[in-house]
């Protein structure tokens, strides 16, 4: 009995032994740029203790200003203008069309919904060139459009997912709302879309993630430092050949990952739900 | 509402549906099927934005065919998607196998080996993972405290500089590892009692309920992800610092495609670069697909 | 409802915030007074020109400008994309390599407009400066200084090994050699391989002693790759005998800072002059700078005077009278040239260039000296980059890799260079 009890609690410290060296070693590299952030860049390649020896803030200060003609406040103003709009847009328009494709039983219904799983598999860069050249051509470029509008549109996996959502809610609720003498339009917004709360949710979190961390569509789009969002700013600031300011780079980018870090601990639950219902269904 | 006659309500539901769904559909007529088509037609041309697309038949193609670095950007491409997918997979499934216990200090872990996810795809990350991989960098400097001292720099040689790409892929097996563990709690808890009343033991558990239940999550992730893969850009941009440095050992298909766009002004080339990789795409989803019935196992549902 | 509330509130949270905090979209605050600058640099090139950037503003309150800067080999990555985009800056630092190719296709402004206009000054400048930048009688571009290519070294380290310093003008790649294994025997100094950056403009030096030019009107201006293949045995014999840096570790791009030169395992660094000034800095001990080796039976003069940094106004300006003002502010203004202090090479207008004489500056002294003894041992330069030269120049640096990484035998490293060349440039 002893003999047992001892060996499980030994079996448990070996895990938990385990577990805690690997989340140490999965960490290391973020804790590294952390706390790079706060040293000096001459002790940045040269020690390897994660605590730096002086706390500098005054490295968070020079990477704030940046080159001084456009700063970090620019950047980041840039970055949620572009998320927040493109989330908006998207998730709005992804819900009003999942709700079209899981309750209106019109004519088509399943071709369209079928098309749409097929952009879902066409990769990017199919549409990049036309895209490019079309934007180009309507003068778009240098301008948040080519970037936001699109959204609009809503986003396939999006719609895939509250449709999903939808068709798990008894069709008792739309019928009873339309006896009270509501409009498909507002049994949407009164009936619906309160009940697809977490979808919405959900997808409201991963738009911003993938729009925070978009790159190619701002590479491709956005020209000028005054357009930059944080992620081009990141690269032009650490460019190989002319970057030497360490500490004030990784400051930058620590700051960068901020807002994902605080939706993450707010939202956590919406983040697995999302992440395991789209990853477990074919 | 008043009774409508049958025709006047699917009429109705036409509209209404078609006015539901039209933000996706005229985005994916504006942002879709005309760049599509665009990008057909340009894809047999010689394009170099500047001018108006000239028709010049397959010589695109046939260009392909004797373009150095275009096998390369092929070559490096699968090895990336097929050594980093897999192993991540597997990696994301044995923690999740550690972590299908109901210890309380679990939901912290999980939230700790997520966090790589999160951030994984941000250009922070790939400036750091940059340096940390260079001869002065912090490996090298982890490394020499267990007493292995090396100058080698990871991403200047040739040989190494992929494994640095492949490692930060790997690194972010957080969010497979999350779809695992919801995929093995939904294994029926009696499937483990029937098999404990038979005597069966742990490894036979494993093979014989573990693996086969989980299957189906398996490959929807494995196609998902190899499709993810083929099409890796951003990482690969920033830390071979655009160039697919060193020796084009990191010169991804999608970084070419752009280098051949917005560098020599192919619009022409670099379209049918993008059907090729449509092909690809289409090529391996459909041998995973075709393969999927001799290795996953679906439930049997109702009405079958 | 509570439902409902709930989202809102987080709807809020997540959308509205940031918008309450910022009030009007950065897209439409841009004024028309802003201009772009764009230059390739380095870190010190980088500081001064802020400096210069702050100064103008403070002069010309009116005009806000926003800077762009990447290395030399992200720079035209990015102006290609930008020019694909019609969306250049209103001032871009250009090479004379590449101009004709750009005012080929359209891409710059003739500059006489606003030299007509009084807008830039040109009267303190000699016209032989100038021609660099005239295509067809119209100007195109500026130069801020003139270039030679040459080698900088630490003659601490020959010191230490106990080596007279060369006379550049006489030596031979022999002696180089010789030099460098010594110095490696004594001291463990490394050589670094010959122009990480760019290879070509290391073997064009020595092309160009044959009395031939990399590029010719079709295809390669060189049939006999005797040269070539010299320049390459050298740094393989160097990385046989463990004296040179290996390539892995030199070919990452790195600044100034970070490079084996500055940091003391090479006692060598290949440059063009006017990058001495950020060289020096990085390196923080004496220097001296030299002439490139001759080759043996050297017929003609390798080295040239290169009119560098050039400075031009792409057609598609939004605001090309700033961009104006600031070139001539840039050229002509003594004291925002106290700040630059030629690090853009040696500067052209002739009271620039006698205030900057009488400015007791150790560097630049040795600029203007080694720019001297190079117009005395200087050839005549050769024509713009052919189109093509950019894939060219990529090749190059492959298959200078390849050779030095061994992954190829240096024949087979030669003959490819040859042929991959012609073909790409014919």
């Amino acid at each position: 009995m002893t003999n047992r009890k001892i060996k499980h609690l030994l079996g448990q410290a070996a895990f938990h032994l385990v577990v805690i060296l690997l989340a140490y070693v999965m960490l290391y590299p973020i804790l590294w740029m952390v706390s790079n952030s706060f040293k000096e860049t001459a002790d940045i390649f040269n020690t390897t203790s994660l605590i730096p020896e002086t706390f500098r803030f005054d490295n968070y200060a020079r990477g704030w200003r940046f080159n001084k003609s456009v700063t970090f406040t620019t950047f980041f103003y840039n970055s949620f203008y572009y998320t927040v709009l493109s989330t908006l847009g998207a998730v709005l328009a992804s819900s009003l069309v999942a709700y079209g494709f899981a309750r209106v039983p019109f004519r088509g219904r399943s071709f369209w919904y079928g098309c749409m799983f097929m952009t879902m598999m066409i990769p990017y860069q199919v549409v990049m060139v036309p895209q490019f050249i079309i934007f180009h051509k309507l003068g778009w470029i240098n301008s948040f459009k080519p970037l936001i509008i699109p959204q609009f549109a809503g986003l396939p996996f999006f719609i895939f997912l509250m449709v999903q959502f939808i068709r798990q809610i008894p069709y008792e609720l739309d019928d009873s709302a339309k006896i009270d003498g509501c409009n498909r339009f507002s049994v949407f917004t009164r009936i619906l879309f309160p009940l697809i709360k977490p979808a919405v949710i959900t997808s409201t979190i991963f738009s911003f993630y993938w729009r925070w961390d978009d790159f190619l569509g701002p590479l491709l789009f956005l020209n000028k430092p005054r357009l930059f969002t944080v992620s081009l700013a990141l690269r032009m600031f650490s460019d190989p050949m002319t970057s030497t300011d360490w500490s004030a780079i990784f400051a930058m980018g620590t700051l960068s990952l901020v807002p994902v870090l605080v939706i993450f601990l707010i939202f956590q639950k919406y983040i697995v739900q999302g992440l395991v219902t789209t990853g477990l269904k074919g | 509402m008043k009774q409508l006659s049958a025709r006047k309500r699917a009429w109705m539901d036409d509209f209404s549906g078609y006015a539901f769904i039209s933000p996706w559909l005229i985005g994916f007529f504006a942002f879709s099927i005309i760049p599509i088509l665009f990008s057909l037609y340009y894809s047999f041309t010689k394009y170099d934005i500047l001018g108006d697309p000239v028709f010049n038949g397959l010589e695109n193609f046939r260009t392909m065919a004797t373009d150095e670095l275009f096998w390369q950007s092929l070559k490096v491409t699968f090895f990336y998607a097929f050594v980093s997918v897999p192993l991540r997979l597997i990696f994301a499934f044995f923690v999740a196998m550690l972590f299908n216990r109901g210890t309380r200090a679990i939901r912290v872990y999980q939230a700790i080996y997520y966090v790589p996810s999160l951030v994984g795809g941000s250009i922070a990350v790939a400036v750091m993972w940059r340096r940390l991989f260079m001869a002065d960098g912090a490996l090298n400097a982890a490394l020499a405290k267990i007493g292995i001292v090396t100058d080698v720099s990871w991403i200047g040689d040739p040989n190494t500089a992929i494994w640095t790409l492949i490692i930060l892929a790997i690194w972010q097996f957080g969010s497979s590892m999350l779809i695992f563990l919801a995929g093995l709690r939904q294994i029926p808890k009696e499937l483990y009692e029937a098999a404990s009343i038979d005597g069966a033991g742990a490894l036979r558990k494993f093979s014989h309920i573990t693996v086969p239940q989980i299957t189906p999550v398996i490959f929807f992730n494995l196609v998902m992800q190899l499709i993810n893969g083929f099409t890796v850009f951003t990482q690969a941009f920033v830390v071979s610092g655009g160039s697919g440095d060193p020796l084009n050992s990191t010169l991804v298909y999608a970084l070419y495609l752009y280098q051949r766009a917005f560098k020599y002004y192919d619009m022409g080339y670099s379209s049918a670069m993008a059907w090729v990789l449509v092909l690809i795409i289409g090529l391996m989803t459909g041998i995973v697909f075709k393969t999927s019935s001799s290795w996953v196992f679906y439930e049997a549902k109702e009405g079958k | 409802m509570k439902g409902k509330h709930f989202l809102i509130l987080a709807l809020a949270f997540l959308m509205l915030v940031p918008g309450f905090i910022f009030a009007q979209p950065a897209a439409e605050a841009s004024k028309a007074s802003t201009m772009r600058l764009a230059w390739w640099g380095n870190p010190t090139r980088d500081e001064r020109t802020y400096k210069a950037v702050e100064m103008f503003q403070a002069a010309y309150p009116e005009i806000t400008i926003e800077t762009e800067t990447t290395g030399w080999g992200g720079y035209w990555d990015k102006m290609n994309t930008q020019a694909a985009a019609g969306s250049l800056p209103d001032l871009m630092q250009h090479d004379y390599a590449y101009m004709l190719q750009w005012v080929q296709r359209n891409q710059l402004a003739d500059l006489t407009p606003y030299v007509q206009k009084g807008i830039i000054d040109l009267s303190k400048i000699n016209e032989s400066f100038l021609s660099g930048g005239r295509v067809d009688g119209k100007l195109y571009g500026i130069s801020l200084g003139t270039n030679a290519v040459c080698l900088t070294y630490d003659p601490a380290v020959l010191a230490k090994a106990g080596i007279a310093e060369p006379d550049s003008t006489t030596w031979t790649w022999a002696d180089f050699e010789r030099i460098a294994l010594e110095i490696y025997r004594k001291t463990g100094v490394q050589t670094i391989p010959f122009f990480t950056t760019d290879p070509k403009v290391g073997f064009d030096n020595m092309i160009r002693q044959t009395g031939k030019a990399t590029y010719g009107k079709t295809g390669l201006g060189f049939t006999d790759p005797s040269v070539l293949r010299e320049f390459y045995a050298i740094q393989l014999r160097l990385l046989d005998a463990g004296a040179l840096i290996r390539p892995e570790i030199a070919f990452v791009s790195v600044s100034p800072e970070e490079g084996a030169f500055a940091k003391g395992q090479s006692w060598v660094e290949f440059i063009w002059s006017n990058q001495y000034v950020s060289t020096q800095a990085a390196a923080k001990r004496p220097l001296k700078l030299a002439l490139l080796p001759n080759i043996k039976g050297a017929t003609a003069k390798g080295t040239f005077l290169k009119p560098s940094m050039f400075f031009s106004i792409p057609a598609s300006a939004e605001n090309p009278e700033a961009a104006a003002k600031f070139l001539n502010y840039f050229l002509n203004d003594l004291s925002v040239n106290d700040f630059l202090m030629g690090e853009r090479g040696v500067p052209i207008p002739d009271d620039v260039r006698e205030h900057m004489a009488t400015k007791v500056d150790t560097i630049n002294k040795q600029i203007f000296e080694y720019i001297s003894l190079a117009s005395k041992n200087a050839g005549p330069i050769d024509a713009p980059d052919p189109a093509g030269s950019g894939e060219f120049l990529k090749m190059v640096r492959d298959v200078t890799q390849e050779i030095l990484l061994k992954r190829v035998s240096l024949d087979e490293g030669v003959s490819r260079l040859m042929t991959r060349g012609n073909q790409i440039l014919k």
